[in-house]
């Protein structure tokens, strides 16, 4: 009876922790093969064969097709530079400047990588060319529920997002990359009370 | 006291091993990955549209939102592949995934022939042949030896504003993804 009891927990904390810690690992951000800027992670090996086990995993689990390295290269972003996750009702400036790349994008998506919010196809991303720049090259677009003068990316909506910046034609992966890239920092504006 | 403290260790190693199984076992056995997702898009050898700009659903997760996609399933075991688009787009890339979405090759519209899309996909056989008699086509073709016969093309397409929406729909919908014959020295018996 013993012997049973005991191979019943061997099997419980085996299955149960390994099969928990393997829907985390391949669901959530993870530091294997990532490229960390600020608040800014990207995988730049998702799409080659070379990349580490977590990576191919999360990539075959989620059916995502990676940007190769001609194409370009994506971050992601779920924080503020305070380390608190983005929130659809707050106001948020993204500023700085990005890694040199021919053009970039930038869009509001949920967790599971689809967009938020239908029919909002004009405010709810940003392209490089049509962004407001200061002299300098840098740029700030204000991420917020309200309409904002200059550079404004549209949310609606309550809860958690993620903001996704892709590079394309960078030559942070086409080339063998680039000292000291650099990528815009995320601060919070405030919430609506 | 010590019976019990082994009883967990052992479950622990046992959770462990079976972490890793399953996540070195994902890539082989995910029935939602992005193959399984096209082959319901649409038959192979021809281009079926993954998404359009601004389209809120998509079939494919985390696609950017001024993009049109487009995808063609091929199978180089049949023939070699040839690719084909015209248009004159703002940026355009292309890449080559192997059947598990790995990419195996990519080039956008700076570094083509021409800012041409053409490429020509050949498995190590069928370059062979193509190296002994090359093909007037291949000329202008970025050729690209894969080393996998099943897998699938990707076409992305800048859409910068909805102004250029006709162009993008034409360069996706008429973008060719077709049987590429090299021409055999031999005749073929089966003819008389």
């Amino acid at each position: 009876m013993r012997v049973f009891f005991e191979i019943l927990t061997v099997l419980v904390i085996g299955l149960g922790l390994g099969g928990v810690l393997s829907l985390y690992s391949i669901q959530n951000i993870h530091g294997f093969g990532a490229l960390q800027i600020g608040q800014w992670t990207a995988w730049p090996q998702a799409g080659s064969q070379n990349a580490d086990p977590y990576t191919k995993a999360k990539v075959a689990a989620a059916g995502e097709v990676p940007l190769g390295a001609s194409e370009g290269i994506v971050f992601h972003a779920k924080t503020d530079k305070t380390g608190k996750r983005l929130l659809l009702e707050c106001n948020y400036h993204v500023s700085g400047r990005t890694p040199p790349a021919r053009l970039w994008t930038i869009s509001i998506h949920n967790d599971d990588g689809t967009t938020v919010g239908k029919n909002l196809s004009l405010y709810s991303k940003l392209l490089s060319q049509t962004l407001v720049r200061q002299q300098d090259g840098r740029f700030t677009i204000t991420v917020s529920p309200e309409a904002s003068p200059g550079n404004w990316l549209r949310t609606r909506g309550n809860g958690v997002y993620q903001l996704i910046l892709r590079l394309y034609d960078s030559p942070l992966t086409s080339t063998r990359g680039i000292v000291d890239p650099e990528m815009p920092e995320i601060s919070l504006l405030g919430c609506p009370s | 006291m010590k019976r019990t403290f082994y009883t967990v260790v052992i479950g622990l190693v046992l959770a462990a091993i079976v972490h890793l199984l399953i996540v070195l076992l994902i890539p082989s056995y995910a029935t939602k990955d992005s193959w399984a997702k096209l082959e319901k898009l649409g038959e192979p050898w021809r281009f079926s549209i993954v998404a359009l700009p601004g389209a809120s659903e998509s079939l494919l997760p985390l696609v950017d939102p001024s993009f049109g996609i487009a995808a063609c399933r091929f199978d180089l075991t049949e023939s070699p592949l040839s690719v084909e688009a015209h248009g004159n787009l703002p940026f355009w890339s292309v890449a080559i995934f192997d059947r598990r979405g790995r990419n195996i090759y990519s080039f956008n519209d700076r570094t083509s022939i021409d800012r041409h899309l053409f490429l020509i996909a050949v498995n190590s056989i069928q370059m062979a042949q193509i190296r002994k008699t090359p093909p007037a086509e291949a000329e202008k073709a970025v050729l690209v030896l894969s080393d996998t016969n099943q897998g699938f093309v990707l076409i992305r397409a800048l859409q910068p504003d909805p102004t250029w929406k006709k162009r993008l729909n034409r360069f996706l919908t008429e973008a060719k993804c077709e049987r590429f014959d090299i021409v055999e020295e031999k005749t073929d018996p089966s003819d008389n």
